[in-house]
């Protein structure tokens, strides 16, 4: 539909930042060492400690004058196990101090009602769950231990920090008294890599065939092969997003050169492809600045509803995909070195069947029936090669662990609705895991859902992404006060024989941390666990 | 030893803390939400239809008429003593607008769901919101897709128009005996709408000698009629049909006239609105002998008992011209008054679902053909009447008279209705 101006094809702000965590220490080699801490003077009423425990990795344990006896031990989520010149991320020079909670207002407010906080940064980075598992255990009696007066163990965690946690509370459920998961990777962790691996896969198959992104060489041209994936891939998402704000501009396909797929889908727009690419991998059709709904222009314009229709919801898939992609070079190198080679494995996948749903709702989107159909002839065909793991690379990849869904403690989650990395399809499985009254009873989530509408433009009409992140939008996106309502809610049912609260408390934490909502909502199960 | 300063890696979480946030919902867990939205005085209806934006045309008319009938019915007593409020949210007909506006919905407390627009639209909502574990009833649903009348799938929500599966079945036969040997061709949306009736037609065995699907929506683009109507003509085809929404065939037939293409032309039941088309820049002169199908009376026959109390409600609390629009409205809001009554003065979600599945064959409305529910099927009417616009634009029976075909969702033939249609009740209130 031939809706914009030509002000939109200058359009090329989308944000492509690949998500990054911004803190992370590499730690040398196991030793045979002490791992009591060593304690400072207090500071400002709160003593400090550090050591290490035995595989290596430093802790810290925060302690204030008034400790109440409950410590909340902290796991951090995933840091890559590598310099990233091209992002500017390098563990040589990641931060010295383990971090102890998810951010220095949480940790203050947290020390300020008398709990104690400890973190360390584990003995690896990377995917690290059972080593951190490990560390956490560890961690936990050095802690009873230095200070006698510990009572209770609330354990949280961020992304890979809550598939720590959750992984800790199922093997150990009696060491900690409840968990807190925030942003959470649970269940598999094969789940969230397929997901940005279908996306980074699509972009390959039908726009970037440069882009390796699977089966690394070994050892540094391997490295330089992801180097280049990330230069790729910021190249890639700059072209596609000029393409599809011609195409709304025009009307016409834009397909950029050298694409793959261009021959036999030609006359499908780019735009759809990439929506179709989203939908197939999961990701969220709502981003940091794209709401899926709103368009430039008068309410009920043409220039609105087609911008609304057609662009605002593949914007929002190139938001997240991007970053999930970014997501998938890094972890996916990690951890095929980790494992000894690929594991990723979308030989048999059937998209089309992964996209049922999502292709009826989006049909218009994704240019109808006949334009689908063309998209999943082109990605079934024998043309199209797929990904293959190896045998020792499968085999050691399955070693990871993986989640029950079991708790035996009461486990508070806050989740963001449309989260591109750790997607609701995570929280999702927790919570179907629970099948009786008395499993439900011990897991509330506290879902970040966005506005209904929150896209800006500009007064010529061009989306603003410059503005922060949306609630409920993005990666571990979460204010202090929504981490608190978690706390708060784990320590009043530590304090109550595990029972999280169902009326007063319950209704404080939700009024003091806007965004929050327990009002039902389904989040969509990973398309890893269909058809595969 | 070591001292360590207090931790200095804030995390940016604070900082990207939301711009925009939402106001905490306080609604806590419940065993049952079976009640929400009735109080002794007052039930609480919702409707997210495109009340405005290019989809908007002719549907932003269905919301009102509903809410014209309502106050008809709440200045009549209401149901069992409860007044009807209809809130009325506007979706743009973007799917995921209709998810956000169906969720304020929720938050805003209303018993039920109902008349809600569009394939797409209904099939995000009911599985966003999680209708099936939630209980929360979708009611009389403005699209003939046959997938939403499996109870199994959608144990909540309720059909009211034929199926379009239904309605080609109907036209296969109509063609089959009127245009023998005639070329058949169509255009048609594609999606589960259009999907719909090309399993109609190949179950009515009709043979399709061009079938030009189309995106939702891409009918505004310059040159896509025209593409349609060479492909057409080029083919061969002598009857035309047209499975799409009123604006697109608004694009057919304006495009046919320009390049005098003069095939028999037959439009969708939901495509066919003639004040639509007209305000969409189609002549009395280009829908002169077009066919379309309904399964309620025409809107101009003053002498039916509904459109004749349909014409007074919408004179005393509507605007505008009444149209089929508004007729689908009015009726969709006496099912709904029908099924509240049904349901009884202790009023439930639960209740309001089995009083539909138990009583709802015998609902009284201007349909020409009974509802059909059942405590094993949500489908909604079973049949419809064949029309032909007259060169006044008023849709005439193809055989001077009414005469209903009806037929089921699988494979069982066509027939000519027997149903007699009761009479009207007292006022047009449910009894």
């Amino acid at each position: 539909m031939s809706t914009f101006t030509k002000n939109q094809r200058k359009f090329a702000s989308v944000l492509l930042s690949v998500a990054l965590v911004s803190f992370g220490i590499s730690a040398g080699p196991a030793q045979a060492i002490d791992n009591r801490p060593a304690c400072g003077p207090d500071s400002d009423g709160v003593t400090i400690c550090e050591g290490a425990t035995t595989d290596g990795a430093k802790y810290a344990i925060q302690v204030p004058e008034d400790f109440n006896g409950t410590v909340f031990l902290y796991s951090h989520g995933y840091e890559y196990s590598i310099d990233v010149p091209p992002l500017g991320y390098s563990t040589a020079t990641t931060l010295d101090n383990p971090p102890v909670g998810p951010s220095e207002m949480v940790n203050q407010s947290l020390l300020a009602q008398g709990y104690a906080l400890a973190g360390s940064t584990f003995p690896v980075l990377g995917w690290n769950a059972e080593e951190a598992v490990k560390t956490n255990v560890e961690l936990i009696g050095v802690v009873k231990k230095a200070f006698k007066d510990t009572k209770k163990v609330i354990a949280w965690g961020n992304s890979l920090g809550a598939y720590i946690t959750q992984s800790l509370a199922e093997k150990y459920p009696k060491l900690i008294d409840g968990a807190g998961l925030m942003c959470p990777a649970l269940g598999d962790v094969n789940a969230v890599i397929t997901g940005a691996s279908d996306f980074l896969w699509g972009l390959k198959t039908m726009f970037a065939p440069t882009l390796v992104g699977h089966a690394y060489a070994a050892g540094t041209p391997g490295l330089m092969q992801a180097y280049g994936d990330l230069g790729t891939l910021q190249a890639l998402g700059a072209s596609l997003q000029t393409a599809v704000a011609t195409e709304l501009a025009t009307g016409t396909p834009q397909w950029p050169a050298g694409s793959p797929a261009a021959t036999a889908l030609g006359a499908i727009p780019v735009r759809s492809v990439i929506l179709y690419l989203g939908l197939m991998a999961g990701i969220p059709t709502r981003s940091a600045h794209f709401d899926g709904v709103s368009g430039p222009g008068a309410e009920g314009s043409s220039t609105q509803f087609g911008f609304a229709s057609l662009g605002n919801p593949v914007f929002a898939v190139m938001q997240n995909g991007f970053d999930a992609a970014g997501l998938a070079i890094l972890a996916k190198y990690d951890l095929e070195v980790k494992s000894g080679g690929a594991f990723y494995n979308n030989l048999r996948t059937d998209y089309a069947a992964r996209t049922t749903f999502e292709k009826s709702i989006f049909n218009t989107a994704l240019s109808g029936s006949s334009a689908i159909t063309a998209i999943e002839t082109y990605l079934a065909s024998f043309q199209v090669p797929r990904q293959v793991a190896s045998v020792a690379g499968a085999a050691n990849f399955a070693k990871q662990i993986k989640h029950t869904g079991k708790l035996s403690d009461p486990t508070v989650v806050l989740a963001a609705t449309e989260d591109p990395i750790t997607t609701d399809g995570n929280t999702q499985w927790l919570v179907n895991k629970q099948k009786t009254a008395a499993a439900k009873a011990k897991l509330l989530v506290l879902w970040n859902k966005p506005a209904a509408s929150y896209t800006e433009f500009t007064a010529a009409g061009l989306p603003v992404t410059s503005t922060p992140k949306a609630n409920g939008t993005g990666h571990c996106n979460f204010t202090a006060d929504q981490a608190l309502a978690v706390a708060d809610l784990l320590t009043d049912a530590a304090d109550n024989n595990g029972k999280l609260d169902t009326g007063t408390l319950r209704a404080n934490v939700l009024d003091s941390a806007p965004g929050l909502t327990i009002t039902p909502y389904k989040g969509r199960i990973q398309k890893f666990y269909i058809s595969r | 030893m070591m001292r360590l300063t207090r931790s200095k890696n804030a995390l940016t979480l604070t900082a990207l803390a939301a711009t925009v946030a939402l106001a905490a919902t306080m609604v806590p867990a419940q065993a049952s939400t079976d009640k929400v939205g009735v109080t002794s005085k007052l039930i609480k209806l919702g409707v997210s239809q495109p009340t405005t934006g290019p989809a908007s045309a002719g549907y932003n008319k269905v919301a009102p008429a509903m809410a014209s009938y309502f106050k008809y019915v709440n200045d009549n007593g209401g149901i069992n003593g409860r007044k009807i409020e209809l809130i009325i949210k506007n979706d743009g007909y973007v799917v995921q607008r209709a998810v956000n506006e169906s969720a304020a919905l929720v938050d805003e407390g209303v018993f039920a769901l109902v008349g809600s627009l569009g394939t797409a639209n209904n099939a995000a909502v009911a599985e966003f919101l999680d209708l099936k574990s939630t209980g929360l009833p979708s009611l009389f649903v403005n699209t003939g897709f046959s997938g939403f009348s499996v109870k199994k799938d959608y144990p909540t929500m309720f059909s009211l128009f034929p199926s379009y599966y239904m309605e080609t079945k109907i036209l296969s036969e109509y063609i089959k005996k009127n245009f023998p040997g005639k070329k058949v061709g169509i255009i048609y949306q594609a999606d589960d709408f259009g999907s719909d009736a090309l399993a109609g037609f190949a179950q009515g065995g009709i043979t399709l000698v061009e079938k030009i699907p189309y995106a939702s929506l891409s009918q505004a683009n310059p040159g896509v009629g025209a593409g349609w109507i060479t492909k057409l003509k080029t083919a061969g085809v002598e009857v035309a049909i047209m499975y799409g929404v009123t604006s697109a065939s608004a694009v057919a037939l304006r495009t046919a006239a320009a390049l005098a293409y003069k095939p028999q032309w037959i439009l969708s039941a939901v495509g066919a609105d003639y004040t639509t088309l007209i305000s969409q820049g189609v002549t009395n002169a280009m829908i002169e002998g077009v066919m379309t199908a309904s399964f309620l009376p025409a809107t101009t026959d003053d002498a039916d008992p509904y459109i004749k109390l349909f014409k007074t409600i919408h004179t005393k609390y509507g605007v505008g011209a009444f149209d089929s629009n508004i007729l689908t409205g009015m009726n969709t809001a006496m099912m709904t008054a029908n099924a509240l009554k049904a349901a009884g003065p202790n009023l439930t979600r639960s209740g309001l679902i089995k009083a539909i599945e138990t009583k709802g064959k015998s609902f009284a409305s201007a349909a020409l053909t009974p509802p059909t529910y059942s405590t094993t099927s949500h489908a909604g009417y079973g049949g419809f009447w064949l029309a032909q616009f007259s060169a006044a634009g008023v849709m005439v029976p193809e055989s001077g008279k009414y005469k209903v075909y009806t037929t089921d969702a699988g494979t069982g033939a066509v027939k000519v209705s027997t149903y007699k249609r009761p009479a009207m009740p007292a006022k047009g209130l449910p009894k």
